[in-house]
């Protein structure tokens, strides 16, 4: 029996390579399993990647960084009259904002989509217990005002620049989810059938629906025949998550993979790599996105008061050559938070191309002289020597810090790297301001995105505002705030253009934090494959997997 | 005292070491002194295991580069060989903590006898019984600065010798244990313990000299162990963090180049390979040695 | 007998309880909890989303509170939901307990193949040439560190070869048997050169212990063949104490492979526990440590069962 089994694995090893799939199944290799399938509980790209086929959001931006209606019929204006501003007794200002459900929009069991499930969505999201993540897209809802099954007004607490955009409200199926939901909101989260049915058709409306699901391995979709806009090219997608991004790509070439989804795949430099020697086998696609590496120091230490210091370090380092040399050129340098294909980037603030003379010198004025151990020292004695944190485990950070701790040596500054598994940086070093030097992460954002909760004074955590905020780094410049404050409520795109410039230039000579690049996500797909769009923000391709074809 | 003499076995006719002990032995000095005199290779060679060059990555092995470079252009021999002595030295600490741990445990154990053997033997038990992988990825993920210890740099690799103390004594307090039983019936210990002489005394003077043999074949087998177990940690992210290079860490780094350097793989698993290797033969040579040198007396 | 079975399956009771304890306290100990990732993934969250949270999932009560909670559950049956996967625990650990089971088994069924006929050779001519040679590849075998021969069998047969898959327990989209076979080539194969290593070592030293004793000795001197000697007598006798190393290996079968599915990403136990832990993931951490330790107590206990009822000399009787 087992001399049989021996002999068997001798011969499947040697034997025949792996079937040739039919192109009407596209095969996705992802590095994440999502925890969860319910749409607003958590927040995982691994569950926005396959929601994004099943479900659309009301309001979403298109690749193009512009605001554009999913499951809406017509974003709500002011000049189109559906959006109405409203001033309230107590001075504050509010709008009332009107959206009608695409009228084809109906589950995959045939129900349509309705008012119904809009106010149930609405009900679910804002009760404390449902465990929802971010509660805040539904508190901000006053009220819902019903005109008909498929028309809506929301009154929203306030007018805000953003104000149609209601991106993260989507929309449950009430006749799937409320009876689960209202049978006990506290265990909901357990018992919904996003996740102990999730092959209920009544789950999707858009144009995949979930037919299979492997825990940890893969979820198989299916076309969903309710599907109400461009019928989608291929009838089956298998999501299949293989974490460790070796065997992923293995998989890749061995075809048991058709593409690897740039989201959450490859590393940079392994895709780099990967082009060199398959590039002509598959097409690498590299998208720049809202991913802002950066560095982050603890302002509170006097080493960092002083602006001219934070220049001089970021003088002293070469980001071109860093980006050039450890990923091909692929992430470009950020000059400020704003990433260029914001419309309201501003490429006309300094730049801080490397000057080692620059640098020293401003070092020097600021009173840091060269040490007897080559790390410079000021007039106290103090020695230039900081921590420096980044995210154990992710090696092309890693990298990027050596660098930069082997750039700053050169300038008599030194860097002592100490990492930290990520929940330990950002639970308690960062977002308790534990940290006493510097810390190199990156920043999610959307497109044109107030960095209210990174800059403002009011956002730097204390025990006093019980640790909320993301001001880690402790600045504050009251003008900066008044900018922030303005821009949020500023609805003319010309005058906010304007605050945007302006708020850029102190960013950038300021220099709350020390900017680095944009990351790039690599998107592998195979060369028969076209029409994939890659966006560089958090609505992702999958969005438009309905326009993915293949090539004649 | 006049249990003195009886503590002094004869004289023995010496034993030769064999051609095993020798070898392994040699292979190890070896490697150690080339880890430890790391820094003056460097300089002999003109080379720097920490200087970036990024302009100079994946260097292939050359004249200027033995083993070529690492992705940021560092000199991999020099790392390599650096990398060796953060994991020998984590291996022989790491090993010698708990062959005392174990020591200890044994040795009261079977002196104590009655309830204190037997929790000691339940707790070696315990130890021995626990899914110790898992269980070490949990204790390497606490973070000590929550225990209120001190953290980075060289207290990262305190902190993997504590771990694999904690876990690798259960195996020396069995053999200190047994060994100690039989050596406590031996008649020159009988007759101290009639002659009145004190427990810690008789401990100390007759049996720690007669059971240091067994412990210290238990502890060399250990090293080894240790170091394998350092590099599974490093390798998985949880041991010693670079920029400090150790093998477990050089290992995990390379293992996304595997296709583009297949030898930034290759040479650290091999130095663990060999170095493991070697303390195993050396163990097995020195209980030889030791078993030929007591049928000799 | 059965006295002794009882005593030592109540103690192993109570070492589980330990454990779990144990383990609870050194998973409160590690940094962070689940809502600091979720937070680190979404800056949108506010401090006043996360503190619900916490509140919502327990994790705001004392350490103790939370054992408690969680023991009483657990001795009704309900190991709680895993933050990972959304899932029942149970639901969960029976797919990867499965791919254990077989990857471990196959590799030790093929390591004891490889490692008695071996060691019936090497024995044959104590300190012989082949013996020198079998005994170095048994060192070999116990002390390559697993990853790294999992890393080169990955950059041979899968890399330049492209022979066998580079991990996963299947094609994607193809569960088929013939599938599963190519992605358990390596990973069997890795964990066969290291148990074959410890087997064979054990098997020659035992071996060869049997044959240096009295009543080998006379039968040899009476003419027994040395074949005969090693295949009727000393094979027997040796088995005793292997059965014993086999029945203690097959207790660490959960967490042993640990290294080798995190290389070949294998879902098996111990991939899932090793996601677990990373994750924070309670539930499904200590519901996969308690399985691993009770295996290996129920197999310690067994192998001392084994071990007396194939050697009656040994009695169990304290």
């Amino acid at each position: 029996m087992v001399r049989w089994l021996l002999a068997g694995l001798l011969l499947v090893a040697l034997g025949a390579t792996a079937p040739v799939a039919a192109r009407d199944t596209l095969r996705i290799g992802v590095s994440q399993f999502p925890s969860t399938l319910h749409p607003s509980i958590d927040s995982m790209l691994a569950k926005t990647y396959v929601r994004s086929m099943t479900l659309r959001p009301f309001t979403g931006y298109g690749p193009d960084w512009e605001l554009r209606c999913f499951l809406c019929t017509e974003l709500p204006t002011l000049e189109n009259g559906l959006a109405e501003r409203i001033e309230r007794d107590d001075g504050s200002v509010g709008v009332k904002l009107t959206y009608t459900i695409n009228p084809d929009a109906t589950w995959g069991d045939g129900v349509p989509v309705t008012t119904d499930d809009v106010l149930f969505t609405w009900r679910s999201g804002k009760h404390p217990e449902s465990g929802v993540a971010n509660r805040e897209v539904f508190t901000n809802i006053l009220d819902i005002e019903v005109h008909d099954s498929r028309t809506f007004t929301l009154e929203v607490d306030k007018l805000r620049y953003n104000y149609n955009a209601i991106n993260g409200f989507l929309v449950l199926p009430a006749h799937v989810e409320a009876e689960v939901f209202d049978a006990a909101p506290a265990t909901y989260r357990n018992r919904t059938r996003f996740d102990t049915d999730p092959t209920h058709p009544g789950l999707a409306f858009g144009p995949y629906r979930v037919v299979e699901v492997r825990t940890g391995e893969y979820i198989v979709l299916e076309r969903n025949p309710t599907w109400h806009g461009t019928t989608p090219a291929f009838q089956r997608i298998i999501v299949q998550t293989i974490e460790n991004t070796p065997a992923l790509e293995a998989n890749l070439l061995a075809g048991s993979l058709d593409m690897i989804a740039g989201e959450l795949g490859l590393p940079l430099e392994q895709a780099i790599a990967f082009e060199q020697r398959h590039g002509a086998r598959f097409q690498v696609h590299y998208e720049t996105g809202l991913i802002y590496e950066h560095l982050e120091a603890n302002l509170d230490n006097p080493i960092f008061q002083d602006r001219r210091v934070r220049q001089a370090l970021l003088y002293a380092v070469d980001r071109q050559a860093m980006t050039d040399r450890l990923f091909d050129g692929r992430q470009p340098v950020a000059l400020t938070n704003v990433h260029p294909m914001d419309w309201v980037h501003d490429e006309t603030v300094p730049t801080f191309a490397r000057d080692v003379e620059r640098a020293k010198a401003l070092l020097e004025e600021a009173g840091w002289t060269p040490g007897r151990d080559g790390v410079r020292v000021n007039g106290d004695g103090v020695r230039f020597s900081f921590e420096f944190s980044t995210t154990a485990g992710n090696r092309s950070r890693e990298l990027v810090q050596q660098f930069l701790q082997a750039q700053w040596a050169e300038v008599g500054i030194e860097a002592i790297i100490r990492n930290l598994p990520p929940r330990v940086l950002f639970a308690e070093h960062l977002s308790r301001r534990q940290f006493t030097g510097m810390a190199l992460f990156a920043w999610i954002s959307s497109p044109e995105s107030p960095p209210k909760t990174t800059l403002h004074s009011s956002m730097i955590p204390s025990a006093e505002n019980a640790w909320s905020g993301q001001n880690y780094t402790g600045f504050a410049n009251a003008e900066v705030d008044a900018l922030i404050e303005a821009i949020e409520v500023e609805l003319d795109r010309e005058a906010r253009a304007q605050l945007w410039s302006r708020l850029q230039y102190l960013y950038a000579t300021e220099l709350p934090a020390l900017p680095l690049f944009f990351r790039a996500n690599p998107h592998v797909w195979p060369l028969w494959l076209e029409g994939v769009t890659p966006t560089g923000h958090q609505d992702i391709s999958t969005l438009f997997v309905e326009y993915w074809r293949v090539a004649d | 005292m006049t249990t003195e003499p009886l503590a002094r076995p004869a004289a023995r006719p010496p034993v030769k070491p064999s051609a095993i002990l020798i070898g392994s032995g040699g292979v190890l000095l070896a490697l150690t002194l080339l880890c430890f005199t790391a820094p003056w290779i460097a300089w002999l060679l003109g080379v720097d295991g920490t200087r970036v060059d990024i302009f100079n990555r994946l260097a292939p092995p050359g004249a200027d580069h033995w083993l070529g470079t690492d992705e940021l252009g560092r000199d991999y021999l020099i790392r390599v060989l650096e990398g060796g002595r953060v994991s020998l030295a984590v291996g022989l600490i790491g090993a010698v903590a708990a062959a005392l741990i174990g020591t200890a445990i044994g040795l009261i154990g079977a002196y104590a006898g009655g309830r204190v053997d037997a929790l000691a033997m339940r707790l070696t038990d315990l130890v021995i019984a626990l899914p110790i992988l898992p269980l070490l990825l949990i204790v390497a993920a606490i973070d000590p600065a929550r225990l209120g210890l001190p953290t980075g740099g060289l207290a990262d690799v305190g902190r993997i010798v504590v771990i694999v103390a904690l876990f690798g004594w259960p195996t020396v307090a069995r053999v200190a244990r047994s060994a100690a039983l039989s050596v406590r019936r031996r008649t020159y210990v009988l007759a101290a313990e009639a002659l009145g002489a004190r427990a810690h005394h008789v401990l100390w003077r007759h049996v720690l000299p007669n059971v240091a043999g067994p412990i210290l074949v238990a502890a060399t087998l250990g090293i080894g162990n240790v170091v394998l177990v350092e590099s599974v940690l490093s390798f998985l992210g949880l041991g010693v963090q670079p920029p400090t290079p150790s093998w477990g860490n050089l290992l995990s780094d390379a293992q996304t180049l595997l296709v583009q350097a297949p030898l930034l793989a290759i040479v650290p698993g091999l130095m663990i390979f060999v170095t493991v290797i070697a303390f195993n033969a050396l163990g097995d040579g020195l209980q030889a040695h030791l078993d030929r040198r007591r049928a000799v007396r | 007998m059965a006295v002794y079975l009882l005593r030592r399956g109540g103690e192993g009771v109570i070492v589980l309880a330990l454990v779990s304890v144990l383990v609870f306290a050194l998973i409160g100990l590690m940094p962070g909890d689940p809502i600091d990732l979720l937070i680190s993934a979404d800056p949108d969250i506010t401090s006043e989303d996360a503190a619900r949270l916490r509140a919502l999932y327990g994790l705001d009560r004392p350490l103790y509170e939370r054992y408690l909670a969680w023991l009483g559950d657990a001795l009704r049956g309900d190991l709680g939901f895993s933050r990972l996967y959304s899932q029942r625990v149970t639901a969960i650990l029976w797919a990867p307990l499965q791919n254990t089971v077989i990857l471990m088994s196959l590799s030790l069924v093929l390591g004891l193949l490889v490692a008695i006929p071996l060691a019936l050779v090497a024995a044959r001519r104590p300190h012989g040439p082949v013996d020198v040679t079998v005994n170095l590849l048994a060192f070999a075998g116990f002390s390559v560190p697993a990853f790294w021969l999992a890393l080169l069998l990955i950059l041979l047969f899968a890399v330049t070869l492209g022979w066998l898959p580079a991990g996963g327990v299947h094609a994607v989209g193809d569960p088929s048997l013939e599938s599963r076979l190519r992605h358990l080539v390596l990973p069997v194969l890795t964990l066969t050169v290291l148990n074959a290593g410890v087997y064979l070592r054990f098997t020659r030293g035992a071996l060869l212990e049997v044959l240096n004793e009295d009543f080998m000795r006379t039968a040899r001197a009476k003419g027994l063949g040395l074949g005969q000697a090693l295949l009727r007598h000393a094979l027997p006798n040796a088995m005793l104490p292997l059965t014993t190393v086999v029945a203690l290996h097959v207790g660490t079968l959960l967490s042993g492979a640990l290294v080798v599915e995190v290389v070949f990403a294998y879902r098996g136990m111990g991939k899932l526990t090793y996601d677990a832990i990373l994750a924070n993931d309670f539930n499904l951490a200590m519901a996969a440590l308690l399985l691993a330790t009770g295996l290996t107590l129920t197999c310690n206990i067994l192998a001392d069962a084994v071990y007396s009822w194939l050697d009656p000399r040994v009695r169990y009787d304290d």
